[in-house]
């Protein structure tokens, strides 16, 4: 529960941190820790009300919407417990996350359609531009998640990845 | 077959989802589409975050070189000849004052045109001030809180929300609107302009200035194209802006001081 808590706002932060680096560049690290941690999350209850308030602690310190980022994070969370059920194979994570990262992108576009003009390059440049920075990202919340599995072994389910 | 059947549970949690979906859509639409202040919590979480990112920044980066540049998109003769019209009515000279910000959240940059930047009220910036770089005009302050303010960037420009622009050609300044921008193209469209002047391409184009004397002089970018339309009597020009909206560091805010 805390190691999701930490992750949680480790990610909220580097989110607003890494675009003044690395210009141009679209993070969706938040995604990625819901569809890795939400994998072997007990209550999905909890997994969902904790992914509501860090979505709407987003907004508040980067966008100007209120609760739509947290109703994205409690869809992707709920979309991911479905698809990926119990398994916890890698190769299924990671297209869990690429599609997860495609539907927020389509979400977004659908909502600010009248704020800004889109075009194809434009949505393909916000998903391909950070694409190794998430991936990154992916592998390292993963390989967290692998440690603490191990550490906490006799606590858990045997997960085969 | 009883004829007033209650509804099934299921049925009624699936209407209380699609309402609170519909409910939740209309809530996120007014409060982004209102022209809304910050709230209390949000000016809080903002501050905090633009010291986070604007340490890590300055820490990166620096701003030495940023402002002696800065100054040079701000056309220097228009305020020169300004300057000297006010000396011969012997009215007092008026000089802009800069504020270098460095931008410190480009998170919403994407989905709304929005940065924010690390200076706030607390150093003098206001609504509706102008925000420049070195290559031009990049947009509108519109919010503020005490350590950091929202730009809107100019790449946002709409029908329903134009901008007063002047071309400056051969036989004299055009006036015209800015009212779009191309995103296919990256180009900007000014529209309006009625004049019979030749208007050729690398004529600048700069704010007017009628809605703000402050915005008088700023350049926004250089003529590309012209296009007729209505029979030769409304032009459409294609303006090419220098700012790089995908690069953006450090940016000024054009005070207006008396």
């Amino acid at each position: 529960m805390i190691t999701t808590i930490i992750l949680f706002m480790l990610s909220v932060l580097l989110e607003g941190i890494i675009p003044n680096v690395l210009r141009n560049v679209t993070p969706f690290f938040v995604i990625a820790v819901i569809v890795i941690w939400g994998m072997n999350f007990k209550h999905q209850k909890l997994f969902y009300y904790i992914s509501f308030i860090f979505g709407v602690l987003y907004d508040v310190i980067y966008n100007n919407t209120l609760f739509l980022t947290g109703f994205i994070y409690v869809l992707i969370a709920f979309l991911c417990f479905n698809i990926n059920g119990k398994n916890k194979y890698f190769i299924k994570a990671f297209f869990t996350y690429l599609l997860m990262c495609l539907l927020y992108i389509i979400i977004m576009v659908l909502f600010t359609f009248s704020y800004n003009q889109y075009n194809f390059k434009k949505v393909s440049d916000i998903l391909c531009d950070g694409l190794i920075i998430n991936v990154i990202y992916f592998l390292f919340i993963y390989l967290i998640y692998i440690v603490i599995n191990c550490i906490f072994g006799h606590r858990l389910k045997k997960s085969s990845y | 077959m009883k004829l007033n059947a209650k509804p099934n549970k299921k049925k009624k949690k699936m209407i209380t989802i699609v309402v609170i979906i519909i409910f939740v859509i209309f809530a996120c639409s007014t409060l982004t589409l209102i022209n809304r202040k910050y709230f209390f919590i949000e000016k809080a979480f903002k501050n905090v975050s633009s010291l986070v990112n604007s340490y890590i920044i300055s820490n990166a980066y620096s701003t030495n070189s940023f402002s002696e540049n800065v100054v040079s998109s701000k056309i220097s003769y228009l305020q020169k000849e300004n300057n000297e019209l006010r000396k011969n009515l012997e009215l007092q000279e008026k000089s802009d004052d800069y504020v270098i910000g460095e931008i410190t959240n480009h998170t919403a940059k994407n989905w709304f045109n929005i940065v924010e930047i690390s200076k706030g009220y607390n150093d003098g910036i206001k609504k509706d001030d102008a925000v420049i770089n070195s290559e031009g005009l990049v947009g509108f302050v519109s919010k503020v809180s005490g350590k950091m303010s929202e730009v809107k960037l100019l790449t946002s420009v709409s029908q329903n929300n134009m901008l007063s622009v002047t071309i400056e050609t051969n036989d004299g300044y055009v006036a015209g609107v800015l009212s779009d921008y191309d995103v296919n193209k990256g180009l900007f469209k000014v529209d309006g302009v009625m004049s019979k002047s030749n208007i050729l391409a690398g004529d600048k184009v700069t704010l007017s200035g009628y809605d703000n004397e402050s915005y008088k002089g700023i350049y926004v970018g250089m003529v590309v194209k012209e296009e007729s339309s209505n029979y030769g009597l409304n032009k459409t020009i294609w303006v090419e802006s220098s700012v790089n909206f995908d690069d953006l560091m450090f940016v000024a805010v054009v005070k207006e001081k008396k």
